[in-house]
C-alpha cells in the first residue's frame, strides 16, 4: 500500500520525535552523570563529556528536522490533518500516562529518602527528564499503532 | 475504552466501495488522516459528532446511515 502525503508525515513527525526524545535523554542524563562523576577521579568522566557533547549535537540536529518539518506540513496544508482527533486522543494518552509515571516516581522518591541518602537535585532532574522523554515515546507509539486492515 | 462501545458499528467500508474511495481519499475529504479512517472502520476509535457529520456530508447521507448501535 503506497503511502499518501498525509501518512508520510504522520510518520515522520512520529520518527522525528522518537530521535528528538533520544537525544535529549542522552544529553540531559549525560549531564547528570557528568555532575554525579565530576568531583571524583573517576577515568568514566571524559566518556560521559563526550556524551554530553554527542547528545546536544544530537539535540540540535532533532531541532533541524523539527524546523525541516514544520516547512512540509505548511507546504502540504496537512497541520489540520496532522492535528485531527484521534492524533488529539493519542496525545491526551500520552500525558496522562507521563502524568502518573511521574506521579509513581516523586512518590517512590519521597519514601526512598528515609533510607538512603541522595542528591535530591540530581534526581528532582532525572525525574524531569522522564515527564519529558516518556510521553513523546508513547505519543510515538501510539501514532504506530492500530494501524491493522489499512487501505 | 468503555465496555458498551464495542457495539458502535459502521458502514464505512461498503460506502468506500460504493463511492470507489480508498481510506486515504475518504481522509482527505474530511480533513483527518487515514489512519483515523481506519480505526473508526475497525471500532478502535469512536469520531466527534462533528466527525460523523463530515463522514455523513462526504456521502450525502444522514449519520444514522453510516453508524449504528449493534444490538446485543
Amino acid at each position: 500500500m503506497e503511502l499518501n502525503k498525509v501518512d508520510k508525515l504522520v510518520q515522520s513527525r512520529a520518527k522525528i520525535l522518537i530521535f528528538a526524545a533520544f537525544a535529549f535523554a542522552l544529553w540531559q542524563f549525560s549531564w547528570i552523570g557528568a555532575d554525579i562523576v565530576k568531583d571524583t577521579e573517576s577515568s568514566f568522566i571524559h566518556i560521559i563529556t563526550g556524551l554530553v557533547i554527542l547528545g546536544s549535537i544530537l539535540w540540535v540536529i532533532a531541532c533541524y528536522f523539527f524546523y525541516v518539518f514544520s516547512k512540509k506540513v505548511k507546504k502540504a496544508n496537512a497541520l489540520q490533518a496532522l492535528n485531527d482527533e484521534l492524533t488529539h486522543k493519542n496525545k491526551l494518552q500520552a500525558f496522562m500516562a507521563g502524568y502518573f509515571i511521574l506521579f509513581g516516581m516523586i512518590w517512590l522518591v519521597i519514601p526512598a529518602t528515609d533510607f538512603w541518602d541522595f542528591d535530591l537535585i540530581l534526581i528532582i532532574r532525572a525525574i524531569a527528564v522522564l515527564a519529558i522523554v516518556i510521553p513523546i515515546l508513547i505519543f510515538s507509539y501510539l501514532e504506530f499503532k492500530n494501524d491493522q486492515g489499512a487501505e | 475504552m468503555q465496555a458498551d462501545q464495542k457495539y458502535f458499528a459502521n458502514n464505512l467500508k461498503v460506502l468506500r466501495a460504493q463511492h470507489n474511495y480508498t481510506q486515504a481519499d475518504l481522509a482527505e475529504l474530511v480533513g483527518v488522516t487515514r489512519k483515523t479512517i481506519n480505526t473508526i472502520e475497525n471500532r478502535i476509535f469512536i469520531p466527534s459528532a462533528f466527525l460523523a457529520l463530515k463522514l455523513a456530508k462526504a456521502f450525502e447521507l444522514t449519520v444514522e446511515d453510516i453508524f449504528y448501535i449493534e444490538k446485543h
